[in-house]
């Protein structure tokens, strides 16, 4: 248990008051439920969009199979895609209808991972419905039951909104992955005396290399590459906002701002590199823009002062006086 | 509260196994994932001088083209061009040429042919080049420092 004090320690700031606690752990538990609930009604709708894909997917005639659908040449194409594609729709069904219900956000679970093993098994694994998965995957752990009979205990409602916690923390360990590797990788860059991720024009040279790739266009990426140095600061921002992403799970006053940083950064990847994540802004806005951990309004003074790595800067600046416990 | 507490350990438990796998992974596999733990490594070094592989089509819908085109310019015309799955097919075919590893070779060239190449109303006759470039200079000037043909194959099978 001192472990994971520490690692709250680490990663969080000065605790909220402990003044009405239970009150806010009864009013996020009734949130993290509702919005568990419009999970898996987006997963239906996701779903329902994947059924466009699933007569193409049967005429494939070549896989190149991920471990998880490993059997299914052995089976036959056509055959295990209407199998897959059976099971992610009632799957996704199940859990739209029954989200309290364990059986049934293991079935959905288990319908989106087989069914995006397969669309990966053409050469490359795209990325952007990973954090949705893995959510999936942790859900399964919420406490079975109805709103009524877990509200009814103050550990079945703690351990709801840990598992809870679990798919928010999941999806921030992918973005502070994605941005320590950025920032790791400017030494070996730098050393060689190469463009790195810190110099002004590194995005555009990710932009130009993207477009090229695939012979593509986007509607900002042709600016960029005429002036490099616009991308500087929105990059160095992005990194900023990905590789500390983890903090803001341990630090709820600004899950809100930076989840709207996040879906930003989304759409500045789009619009120059025309990478999409559509996924990740959904998740991110019902995890994170719709946080039951964030304060009801918006205190900007106490977000200043929880911002990793400037907090304290951010508090000596404004003069903002530590809140008390 | 027991059950609780545990759930805790265990949902720590599982980030971290997450994160340490997605790092090892970074070293330990060229794609640097096994579905779906992945490393996260994108766009974490800024490619300066790129090195890469490139398909241009040498006869497509039974008409020779002089020059070459690009593979993915022949969007509405080919099922892959212009899909970033097939440029990694690509790069593998490609990177899998010019180490010699026939297995790859055909396990990448059968993929790239019946998943990529299809939409042709005749046989469709392509080669696997080499490509040296600066990608600000290539998308400014589609100025190549180097262009190497490594291999060229006639595809018939995805004739429509």
């Amino acid at each position: 248990m001192r472990l994971l004090r520490q690692v709250r320690g680490f990663f969080g700031t000065r605790q909220e008051a402990t003044r009405g606690v239970f009150p806010r752990q009864v009013r996020a538990f009734d949130r993290a439920y509702t919005i568990v609930g419009l999970f898996y009604a987006c997963n239906l709708f996701a779903v329902f969009q994947y059924m466009l894909w699933w007569r193409g997917l049967s005429e494939i005639r070549e896989i190149d199979p991920l471990w998880p659908v490993f059997w299914v040449p052995w089976l036959g194409i056509e055959t295990a895609v209407h199998g897959i594609m059976a099971t992610v729709v009632l799957g996704a069904l199940a859990a739209a209808f029954l989200p309290h219900r364990r059986s049934a956000r293991i079935s959905a679970f288990l319908g989106l991972f087989l069914y995006h093993a397969l669309l990966n098994s053409f050469g490359k694994i795209g990325h952007a419905w990973h954090a949705w998965i893995l959510c999936a995957l942790l859900l399964i752990f919420l406490p079975d039951g109805a709103r009524s009979q877990i509200a009814r205990s103050r550990a079945h409602r703690q351990r709801y909104l840990n598992a809870f916690w679990s798919a928010q923390a999941m999806q921030l360990v992918f973005y502070s992955m994605a941005g320590f590797h950025k920032i790791t990788g400017v030494i070996p860059q730098m050393l060689r005396g190469e463009v790195h991720s810190f110099a002004p024009e590194a995005l555009s040279y990710h932009i130009a290399h993207r477009l090229a790739q695939t012979e593509s266009e986007s509607i900002l990426g042709e600016a960029m590459i005429a002036v490099p140095s616009l991308g500087w600061l929105p990059f160095l921002f992005a990194m900023y906002l990905q590789a500390f992403a983890l903090w803001v799970a341990f630090r709820p006053s600004i899950q809100r701002p930076w989840a709207l940083g996040l879906i930003s950064f989304h759409f500045v990847t789009y619009l120059t590199m025309d990478v999409s994540f559509a996924p990740s802004v959904l998740l991110l806005g019902l995890f994170f823009l719709c946080s039951p951990f964030a304060p009801v309004e918006l205190d900007w003074r106490r977000g200043l002062r929880d911002m990793p790595l400037f907090g304290s800067f951010f508090a000596r600046w404004a003069r903002l006086a530590p809140e008390a416990v | 509260m027991g059950s609780y507490r545990a759930h805790q350990m265990f949902v720590g438990v599982l980030l971290a196994l997450y994160i340490a796998g997605g790092c090892v992974l970074r070293f330990a596999r060229d794609t640097g994932e096994v579905f779906p733990v992945f490393s996260w490594t994108m766009f974490c070094y800024v490619p300066n001088t790129v090195t890469d592989y490139a398909v241009e089509i040498l006869e497509l819908n039974g008409e020779s083209r002089q020059p070459p085109l690009p593979f993915h310019e022949a969007r509405g015309q080919l099922t892959g061009a212009g899909v970033i799955a097939a440029n990694y097919v690509i790069l593998k075919l490609g990177k899998a040429l010019e180490q010699g590893d026939v297995s790859e070779v055909s396990s990448s060239r059968e993929l790239f042919e019946r998943h990529y190449l299809r939409g042709s109303n005749a046989p469709v006759r392509y080669r696997v080049i080499r490509r040296v470039y600066l990608p600000l200079e290539f998308r400014r000037s589609r100025e190549l420092i180097e262009s190497t043909p490594i291999s060229e194959y006639v595809y018939s099978g995805g004739v429509s």
